[in-house]
């Protein structure tokens, strides 16, 4: 009889992985806040890697570790290890822990300040990220390019000792002005973009003095972060004379080129259609457009359209599919199920929905979208008709999915033919 | 759907507060700071601000606000009450928006909070008129009675009520019950004034407050900030909402003076009852609109929201007419967006985000007023 061999623990780590590719967002969750909540993580890590493009989809709030604030700015050019080149604008995955356990034992006592202020805090508490930053980042950086010898614990990077140099010092040159990235985000979430001139200027000059070499990084961070900022960057650069306006050039297409590949990673498009719910979704669709619009500019090499138009068409594929699957499960279901009270909960699904679908038709698909909405109009429509939602819902729900207009003529309609909907006086 | 049919009124100074017209709850974002005021062939119409940021409004009848922009289901609904409205004034805008939210049709949360007001609404009218039937009964027989919400309403107290009333309705040549009518009218205008009495604050004296305080931290961002284009535009806005604050506080105070003499007031209120009521609604009408500048303040929770709605207040910020004048107070010079860089006219074109986050975010906003 065959004896069966007892699995080595990478064995069973590589299993459980596997197992959790096929399983329901919901319990890949589940195993996320396990796994965070585990005071040394080790081999545990190993789980998470082969689903990493799901979890930048799903985005779930991951507690605020000194690692994970340290290299905050530089998320968007995190990249696993194998895909890590020499002289590459990325960060190695694998460089991740040696570079913040050296920076954590040489910052000083304000380490314990800013252990202080991330506590129980996680990823969304921007304003805990903007305290503690403040205090990382920049000694962070000035660590860095002090730093000449590869830390301890270099060698488990699995990348040579002689790349840690250039790559630590490009890091620090970013982080030397990452609460200003970070303040800069802010704006753009508030739409201005536009007042950041100033500060945009200074970012770029302070990142030069600092490293030149880390310029690409620096503008890729911004482009992938704020691709609202393209427009006033090369106003920017134009200001900053000496040459600056072409290394910033050269170094805007090196980012070009660098997000281009991100996302042309398998995966790596449909990674970035996520967020905490679907207008975040909808929200990162509209930067994913602008980011795309900014590489496809007038000057691209040749071959980079044909690239941006695959990647548009995946997107596209990757926001009717996300549409059409939330649509089902986040509005016609539960309307189905509707027994004629309020519907704040559809109308929340709905304005999420649309939130997407608006941003989603920049890629393509209008008409496919105009299909889907209409029968979605339809549908309240006939919930109405048998009274399974009271006419206020139904009102909101229709304006939601086909306008204020479609929405008064129901009133109308139902005026007309039955005295008039509960909203007196229309 | 665009502006450049219309004409844009560079330098709008209203010279009543009738023609400056009543702050509308519009959910839809290019109505944001649209005012409605009565119009001859049209029966309404609205000012707009320039929905670019920049300065000036439009005057606009409801076809041209929908060649500006879609309203929503809410802001049609609106309209079409308001216009039906007898008397267009801040309280009945407010009454009109009240119900149109508690029928559910600004959203879940404006819903809850309509149903809410109209409730406390009604015990605050309750209460007034209480407090104002013992301040006359004070003034006619006075007792050491205090004029307080803990004063304990008893038989005896009711019958000395319809004692001293039918007394006071004597010297005036009016009933009884004409004489309690004119209180129950007099506190519709008093119960958001509230009285000089022992008792919480009323609804216009509580955003007298907020507005002061709005202005004050508005003041200290000014302060603070490091942008020159936002330190300008703060140091105007707080100066405007102080002095607003300061001229709604001294309406309040010259409203409530006039039931220092309770005969009197009757004696007027039966003679010249539009008289009276002007006097008495200053104080809404002078607060019109401030409410919603200083929640756009007060839901913002970091300095890059804080600048966001720096740009939006300004955009909404009441314009205090000529009129002010005529009441003996200083007319605050609050058009803040004349202080405005030309460039800084708004938010980000770029931005250009689905318009149904923003409504939502207006809708809350409803949520919250008092």
């Amino acid at each position: 009889m065959a004896t069966m061999e007892k699995p080595t623990l990478r064995q069973a780590i590589r299993h459980a992985a596997r197992d959790l590719s096929e399983a329901p967002d919901r319990h890949l969750l589940e195993v996320v806040a396990m796994v965070d909540a585990m005071p040394v993580r080790g081999e545990a890590d190993l789980i998470l890697e082969p689903l990493r493009p799901r979890l930048a989809r799903l985005r779930p709030p991951r507690p605020l570790r000194f690692a994970r604030l340290l290299f905050l700015p530089l998320d968007p050019l995190i990249v696993p290890a194998p895909r890590w080149r020499p002289g590459d604008n990325t960060v190695p995955r694998t460089a991740i822990p040696a570079i913040a356990e050296a920076v954590e034992a040489e910052i000083g006592p304000v380490s314990a300040e800013i252990g202080a202020s991330i506590e129980g805090r996680t990823t969304e508490d921007r304003e805990a990220i903007d305290t503690a930053g403040a205090l990382l980042w920049p000694a962070a950086a000035t660590l860095l390019k002090a730093q000449a010898r590869p830390p301890a614990g270099w060698d488990a990077t699995g990348i040579a000792r002689f790349h840690y140099r250039p790559l630590a010092s490009r890091i620090g040159g970013l982080l030397s002005q990452a609460t200003r990235l970070w303040r800069l985000e802010a704006a753009a979430a508030q739409g201005l973009v536009t007042w950041e001139f100033k500060a945009l200027r200074a970012l770029l000059s302070d990142v030069a003095a600092f490293d030149p070499e880390a310029l690409p990084m620096a503008v890729a961070a911004l482009l992938a972060r704020i691709p609202e900022a393209a427009p006033i960057l090369s106003d920017v650069a134009q200001s900053m004379g000496g040459g600056a306006d072409a290394i910033l050039r050269q170094a805007s297409e090196a980012a070009a080129l660098l997000l281009l590949e991100q996302m042309e990673a398998p995966g790596g498009a449909e990674a970035r259609l996520g967020g905490r719910d679907l207008a975040d979704a909808g929200a990162t669709v509209r930067r994913l457009g602008s980011l795309l619009d900014i590489l496809d500019s007038g000057h691209s090499p040749r071959g980079r359209r044909e690239r941006l138009n695959g990647l548009r068409q995946r997107i596209h594929e990757g926001c009717l599919s996300l549409f059409a699957g939330q649509l089902s499960s986040d509005f016609l279901e539960p309307l189905r199920a509707a027994n004629g009270g309020d519907a704040w909960d559809l109308e929340a699904a709905t304005r999420g929905l649309r939130t997407l679908e608006t941003e989603a038709r920049r890629m393509g698909g209008g008409s496919e979208y105009d299909g889907l909405l209409k029968n979605a109009a339809q549908s309240v429509r006939d919930a109405g008709a048998r009274g399974a939602l009271g006419q206020a819902s139904q009102l909101r729900l229709m304006e939601l999915l086909a306008g204020p207009d479609a929405a008064l003529a129901l009133l109308d309609e139902d005026a007309a033919g039955m005295g008039g909907l509960a909203v007196a006086g229309g | 759907m665009s502006t450049q049919s219309f004409p844009l009124i560079q330098t709008y100074r209203p010279t009543t507060f009738r023609e400056r017209g009543v702050a509308m709850p519009f959910t839809s974002p290019r109505l944001a700071g649209a005012r409605v005021r009565p119009a001859e062939r049209t029966g309404t119409e609205f000012v707009v601000p320039n929905p670019s940021g920049g300065r000036g409004v439009y005057v606009l009848h409801w076809g041209g606000v929908r060649q500006l922009c879609a309203p929503t289901v809410h802001d049609t609904l609106l309209h079409q009450r308001v216009a039906r409205l007898p008397v267009m004034d801040p309280g009945g805008v407010r009454g009109v928006a009240r119900q149109l939210a508690a029928e559910g049709m600004a959203g879940k949360d404006a819903a809850l909070a309509a149903r809410t007001t109209q409730s406390s609404d009604r015990d605050e009218l309750v209460l007034v008129n209480f407090l104002l039937l013992i301040t006359l009964m004070e003034q006619v027989e006075p007792t050491g009675l205090r004029v307080s919400v803990a004063t304990e309403r008893t038989p005896e107290l009711d019958f000395n009520a319809r004692r001293i009333v039918s007394r006071v309705g004597r010297e005036l040549g009016r009933g009884t019950a004409r004489v309690g009518g004119d209180l129950e009218g007099l506190s519709l205008y008093l119960a958001a004034i509230g009285l000089d009495a022992d008792a919480p604050p009323a609804r216009l004296p509580r955003l007298a407050a907020r507005l002061e305080r709005v202005a004050a931290s508005v003041a200290r961002f000014a302060d603070q900030c490091a942008d020159e284009a936002f330190c300008h535009l703060a140091g105007a806005l707080a100066r405007g909402a102080g002095a607003a604050a300061d001229c709604a506080d001294s309406t309040i105070s010259a409203a409530r003076a006039v039931t220092h003499d309770m005969r009197g007031l009757l004696r007027a209120w039966a003679e010249t009852p539009a008289e009276i009521a002007e006097q008495l609604s200053r104080p809404e009408w002078v607060l019109d609109g401030w409410e919603r500048f200083c929640l756009l303040w007060e839901t913002a929770p970091t300095t890059a929201s804080h600048r966001a709605a720096l740009l939006e207040m300004a955009q909404a910020v009441p314009v205090s007419p000529m009129e002010l004048s005529a009441w003996n107070h200083d007319r605050p010079d609050i058009d803040a967006r004349e202080r405005l860089p030309r460039a800084a006219g708004g938010r980000d074109a770029g931005r250009a985000a689905p318009a149904f986050g923003l409504i939502a975010r207006n809708e809350s906003l409803q949520a919250l007023l008092a």
